[in-house]
């Protein structure tokens, strides 16, 4: 209950600081805080949160990370070898911490980002966290998931660096028509219409 | 979302959890994991506010997204 208070307090800044940085913040949205209460029990507050991992139908989850900072009691994969981690699977959406993250990354090399996206992104970070600090929140984590492209690859490599932001459009309006065409399918099952809202 | 230089990954990013406050229980926590099994406190995730998103920040800096080279 305590943590619902403090939200309440805080929620003008909340609003005003995701408004303010609409398509720059990392927080996962707030969608609604609601407190069930019956008889005999104890009310119990559910806080409902923008889901962060959607999906992605052209790209396998290869690794979920949970990063603190901190270094205490982060680590899932303690029992695992560096060799154990060289030939095991990918973990997928199984959520990996701090310690786990810092051993993956030496193995799998998984880390390269655009120099203009590590500034953008540190920017970022640095932004919400100076909110939350404003706001005496903490114990958050950033949740990070990394995924393979299955196709792009040679493809893009063999059309050259140069349109690589051309490249990211268009994988990402295909992955935007494809949710739409999900959307029908889903629709017409429950609804027995074939019709699309969706515009085409 | 961002692609990897080499275009074979693909990121998301995201803060969660940040709802809770440096109140009463976490400085028990803090405490107790200091009496109980001697950790030193500054390397715990039970710290205040503003050491926990300092430390935050830095070791996304420092640790998770590597400064790319200046090419």
């Amino acid at each position: 209950m305590r943590e619902v208070y403090h939200l309440l307090r805080v929620l003008p800044s909340y609003v005003e600081h995701l408004e303010k940085n609409a398509d720059k913040s990392y927080l996962a949205k707030l969608f609604g805080i609601f407190t069930i209460s019956m008889a005999k029990f104890t009310p119990l507050s559910v806080i409902i949160m923008e889901n962060t991992l959607p999906n992605i139908e052209h790209a396998e989850l290869q690794f979920t990370f949970d990063m603190k900072g901190s270094q205490v009691n982060r680590e899932v994969l303690k029992r695992k070898t560096l060799r154990d981690l060289r030939v095991d699977r990918p973990t997928g959406g199984q959520v990996l911490k701090d310690l786990d993250f810092l051993r993956l990354k030496e193995l799998k090399k998984f880390i390269n980002f655009h120099n203009d996206d590590w500034s953008t992104i540190i920017s970022n970070i640095s932004h919400d966290v100076a909110y939350l600090q404003s706001q005496r929140f903490m114990d958050y984590s950033l949740l990070m998931a990394i995924r393979k492209v299955s196709d792009g690859g040679e493809e893009v490599g063999a059309a050259g660096e140069s349109n690589g932001h051309f490249d990211i459009q268009r994988s990402a309006t295909r992955s935007k028509r494809q949710l739409d065409e999900n959307y029908t399918k889903i629709r017409a099952k429950y609804t027995g219409s074939t019709k699309s809202n969706t515009p085409p | 979302m961002f692609y990897s230089q080499d275009r074979k990954w693909l990121y998301q990013i995201s803060v969660i959890d940040y709802l809770q406050t440096f109140d009463r229980g976490k400085k028990m926590e803090v405490l107790a994991k200091r009496v109980f099994k001697n950790v030193d406190p500054t390397r715990l995730s039970a710290v205040p506010s503003e050491p926990y998103g300092n430390r935050f920040v830095e070791f996304m800096k420092n640790s998770v997204f590597e400064k790319p080279l200046e090419a």
